[in-house]
């Protein structure tokens, strides 16, 4: 019984948090509605820092992507699953107590949309509803209510409890608070921000988050927008200010960051969070698509002269097209200042990061013979930097390596080409004699050096000699996976992991078209080929299953079967794009392309 | 709760137990029955606990169908040990190719778990820690794994091609620096531990016999990881150890110490260590019949712990609670008797507080086992071991909760549990004064939080360190 009440309130909450979103053009178009809308963000007090809007269940559940999610195989598996059809009976006994389908309860609860909000002060969360019926939500609302009571009663537990603050009548069933106040439903942790809100709504003069700066300012996130096929699911505010001062300590919010890794790839995003007051994030559903956006309004001066290195001067740094090579699993292109950002560490890091890069500057200068590794090897190349990732395929599984990993190339423009490509080339033969005898040491295989000049694109490259005296009884060692490869192409250097990606990316037009993005305002792309990965992960099957057996304690096939559920999501979906731009307002955007049967 | 036999008291000195009583093969009769304690005896003794189902099959076989089940040689085992073996390669080619000792552990941890031959893993375990070799001075994974795999392979096999295979393991040679064993230069380490620890034990040899053993293992050498005997750092003049004065090779110095009296005696008082009593020592007159056997039978390792195991004196009621369990030990049988399973990477990181991380022997010497197990410091780790264990949610029962393991057992109720638990996991069983305060503390809240805590508890009784 009680199990069964905890799946009835769990699924209720669960829809309506899952069902999501906001309004629907129709309604959200209408006067009456509009005024709704503004009165909900009336009620929640002015201390909320984070307000979401969900869509109707409507918005989703007729969806194109629904319609054609739940007919794809992997779905059809994950549905069939022990774990799936647990909940599913679970949701029958949910059904039957409410004497409603689950479907039908969500359309309903949700049909005006539903408001989520967080309150630091109160540290409450608030879900608030509006069904299209009074009169069916109040007959629900005393299902639940009843079957709880009983359930309660039933195990022992402490009874529901009620109370009325103004008129308005609340329950508290474990740690949930809920009331109903003519067509809304309000659910939430906190008692106190349960009488905040019954305070606003029936005063409406007292100070409201509707009324707060930050939201008032930030209201350029939409939440009606429907165009054609294209619906918004969710749209959440965020009160960045608040964040920010109520977690000044966190490292996210720090002038020099503690981590090398989270500078290099967050560093301008670090100085919007440490300036914008608000940032905003929308959800849509295209016909083959998700897309979510994540933005926040920026100014030029927010961008400290240390962080130059990855938004540009003035913040101008683009990105150029990503590397096209058919394929790939991956490509990134993207603006970094890497020399700047070695000679302006200081500025950057903490002391503990900048004594590890001193230590490493050492090191490498002396690995770059006497090169000063700043300004005479990172210096060397332009800040517009491309990556790219592709399968490799081995000559037979007796000479593949025992785990396969994709090969991948970085491309850069040399400053001074023809003095630079002499450099390169030299410092790469020492780079490969040093892994030989580093190697030699532990007994690693070694390196062969070599080199073509395929028309006018010299490669030198080294390759791995398999020992005839050794036995792999386990395949080759991962080293197998490289060859080490340096090639020049026109004004380009590309450093590659093998010597046939090196080729395919020289003989690839690295100038393009244009460039830069025709118009561009990308600071960052990232194109995924998510086929491609799966097929990379489906080479390396085995090794993924070990490593779930090792992680999670199970038996092989356990094991298996988690790893091609996974696999069975990944073909689900097609391609993927990541946008990361600082033009007026800075968006990072993501779309995922799901695979049209 | 069942008892044992009163033929010896558990009150008898050592030295009063009559050798020729000791190793008779133990048989049931009216007054010494075949019951659940002395299933479980052997499980703890010869493996690491055994599941509710195998207690179960081996209760109802006797002896001799429990020892085939601890050497996987039952019925049950023989399909399963194709997919275990299948499994164990497969976590093993993937902590290998990550190089990680670490990982290596854990693939150690998954074979003591899921091997239908617990006696053969007991057996390594006592081995790894007989000719004990660390992975911190070796730093090779690839090399731990090729001796562990060494030590399996002849773990209840013949004493002398295993020592004999040990002595050119690259590991070994790493850790006792027999690669820097140079004609002009002989190290003494691998010498002296070969006499020493290995195979004669302290004042049955002289400082001239490890300098003449030493210099029989000039030139044995490690190449791209494996054994190269090196002919021009060899020192090939004749060698007189234990007053044999035509020794030459290593081979040859390694079957003249072997040939020592004192090596089966050494060898079988281990063994009774590890399977009977931490202490005290067992006399030799106790020993000896033990040690003729070995001799007997070519040094064979597997016939004496079939002795040992199926002894009279081994299932007695004065062998009950004889022995500490080793972390190893008090992991795996809590986890073998719940079926439970969990991530084998945090539960090798787990052991380490706890006194015994595999591949991590603390010296040359190995664990020293017994009371040196227990101090304040192994205490809290034990204690902290179940309830982490608990708190991960990676560890299941058989793939299922606690609550539902326990249900699925027949186990409806907290009287039921403590019961399991009591008969179950405890050498010997809870008295009064500690039986009752677990209803007192435990009967209250859901199900699931009474039964971890239940386990929590009785995890943490002091008799629950013994075995």
């Amino acid at each position: 019984m009680r199990c069964y009440c905890s799946i009835v309130l769990v699924f209720a909450m669960a829809g309506w948090l899952s069902s999501t979103c906001v309004l629907d053009a129709q309604d959200a178009g209408s006067p009456v509605e509009k005024s709704m809308q503004e009165s909900v963000e009336n009620w929640l007090p002015a201390t909320s820092v984070i307000y979401a809007k969900l869509a109707p269940a409507d918005a989703w559940l007729d969806h194109p992507f629904r319609t054609w999610l739940v007919e794809t195989e992997p779905f059809k598996k994950v549905w069939r699953s022990p774990e799936v059809l647990k909940a599913r009976s679970g949701i029958t006994v949910a059904e039957f107590a409410l004497g409603t389908k689950i479907e039908v309860l969500l359309r309903k609860l949700t049909a005006h949309g539903v408001h989520l909000a967080f309150d630091p002060k109160t540290q409450g969360v608030v879900l608030l509803a509006q069904a299209n019926d009074e009169e069916w939500l109040a007959r629900m609302a005393k299902k639940v209510i009843d079957f709880a009571r009983k359930d309660a009663e039933a195990n022992g537990r402490s009874p529901i409890e009620s109370a009325e603050y103004l008129g308005v009548e609340g329950y508290k069933v474990e740690d949930g608070i809920f009331a109903v106040m003519g067509p809304w439903l309000m659910v939430t942790n906190k008692s106190e921000l349960a009488k905040a809100i019954i305070d606003r709504k029936l005063d409406p003069a007292l100070p409201s988050m509707g009324n707060a700066s930050w939201h008032t300012k930030s209201n350029d996130w939409k939440l009606d927008t429907e165009v054609g096929d294209v619906a918004r699911v969710l749209a959440i505010d965020i009160d960045l200010a608040s964040i920010r001062s109520a977690m000044s300590d966190n490292d996210l919010f720090q002038k020099q960051a503690k981590d090398f890794g989270l500078e290099l790839f967050l560093g301008g995003i670090l100085s919007l969070l440490q300036n914008a007051p608000n940032a905003s994030m929308t959800l849509d559903m295209e016909p083959a698509a998700l897309s979510a956006e994540l933005s926040c309004p920026t100014q030029i001066e927010w961008f400290t002269e240390a962080r130059e290195y990855y938004v540009g001067p003035q913040a101008t740094g683009r990105a150029l097209p990503p590397l096209q090579i058919e394929g790939s699993i991956a490509a990134l292109s993207t603006y970094r200042n890497l020399s700047e950002m070695w000679l302006r560490s200081g500025d950057l890091f903490g002391q503990e990061v900048n004594d590890q890069l001193a230590q490493a500057d050492s090191t490498l200068t002396t690995l770059f013979s006497g090169k000063d590794f700043g300004s005479d090897i990172l210096g060397a190349i332009e800040p517009e930097l491309r990556l790219i990732a592709i399968p490799q395929s081995f000559e037979s599984d007796a000479l593949s390596p025992s785990l396969k990993l994709p090969s991948f190339a970085m491309v850069a423009k040399l400053r001074k080409p023809e003095a630079m490509q002499r450099e390169f080339k030299r410092i790469f033969q020492s780079f490969i004699g040093f892994l030989n005898v580093v190697g030699a040491m532990e007994g690693q295989p070694q390196l062969d050096l070599a080199s073509e000049t395929n028309g006018s694109l010299p490669i030198y490259w080294g390759s791995y000699i398999v020992d005839a005296d050794r036995k792999y009884e386990n395949g080759l060692p991962i080293q197998f996976n490289f060859s080490p490869a340096l090639a020049f192409s026109g004004d380009f250097v590309i450093l590659s992991s093998t010597a046939d990606l090196a080729r395919r990316v020289a003989e690839s037009n690295l100038n393009g078209p244009s460039e830069a993005v025709e118009d561009g305002v990308s600071n960052t792309l990232v194109e995924l080929n998510v086929q491609a990965l799966k097929g990379a992960l489906e080479s390396n099957e085995n090794a993924m299953i070990a490593q779930n057996m090792l992680e999670k304690g199970r038996t092989r096939s356990d094991a298996a079967r988690e790893i091609e559920t996974l696999l069975s999501i990944l073909e689900l979906m097609g391609r993927a794009r990541l946008d990361l731009s600082f033009a007026e307002r800075a968006a990072l955007q993501l779309r995922v392309e799901y695979v049209q049967p | 709760m069942y008892s044992l036999s009163q033929s010896i008291a558990p009150s008898t000195p050592i030295s009063a137990i009559v050798p020729t009583w000791a190793w008779q093969p133990w048989s049931p009769s009216d007054e010494e029955p075949w019951n659940e304690a002395r299933v479980q005896l052997m499980f703890r003794r010869g493996g690491f606990g055994a599941s509710p189902q195998q207690r179960r099959e081996a209760l109802r076989g006797g002896p001799k169908v429990t020892l085939a089940i601890l050497k996987g040689e039952d019925r049950s085992a023989a399909g399963r040990r194709e997919t275990f073996e299948l499994d164990s390669e497969a976590i093993g080619t993937s902590v290998r190719t990550g190089s990680s000792s670490e990982g290596l552990a854990a693939w150690w941890l998954h074979r003591m778990l899921q091997s239908p031959s617990p006696l053969l893993e007991k057996m390594t375990l006592f081995w790894h820690g007989h000719f004990a070799t660390g992975a911190e001075k070796v730093m090779d994974a690839e090399l731990m794994y090729q001796q562990n795999q060494l030590l399996r392979r002849h773990a209840l096999g013949d004493f002398r091609p295993m020592v004999q295979a040990i002595s050119r393991d690259p590991a070994m040679l790493i850790y006792l620096d027999s690669v820097s064993n140079r004609k002009a230069h002989p190290n003494e380490n691998y010498a002296r531990e070969l006499m020493e620890l290995f195979c004669l034990g302290e004042g049955n040899y002289s400082e001239q016999d490890v300098q003449q053993l030493a210099r029989c293992f000039t030139g044995w050498e490690i190449r791209r990881k494996m054994f190269r005997f090196n002919p021009y750092q060899h020192d090939s003049g004749l060698k007189t150890i234990f007053d044999q004065a035509d020794i030459e090779s290593g081979e040859d110095a390694i079957d003249c110490v072997l040939a020592r009296s004192a090596m089966p005696r050494f060898v079988c008082t281990k063994l009774v260590r590890y399977f009977v009593c931490d202490e005290p020592n067992a006399p030799d007159s106790l020993i000896a019949p033990l040690a003729d056997q070995f001799v007997r039978s070519g040094y064979s390792i597997g016939e004496i712990v079939d002795t040992i195991l199926q002894s009279r004196w081994m299932l007695s009621q004065w062998s009950v609670g004889r022995k500490i369990r080793s972390p190893v030990e008090f992991a795996m049988e809590w986890m073998r008797s719940l079926e439970a399973t969990t991530n084998l990477e945090h539960l090798a990181r787990m052991l380490r507080p706890l006194g015994q991380a595999v591949f991590y022997p603390p010296n040359v010497k190995g664990w020293d086992g017994g009371r040196a197990w227990i101090n304040s410091s192994t205490l809290i780790g034990r204690s902290n071991f179940v309830v982490d264990l608990l708190g991960d949610p990676n560890t299941r029962f058989d793939g299922k909760s606690l609550e539902q393991w326990c249900s699925d057992q027949g186990i409806q109720d907290h009287k039921s549990w403590i019961d399991w638990l009591n008969e179950s996991l405890l050498a010997i069983p809870l008295s009064d004064s500690e039986y009752q305060p677990l209803f007192d503390r435990d009967n209250e809240g859901a199900a699931s939080a009474s039964r971890a805590n239940a386990l929590i508890t009785v995890s943490r009784i002091p008799k629950f360190l013994l075995s």
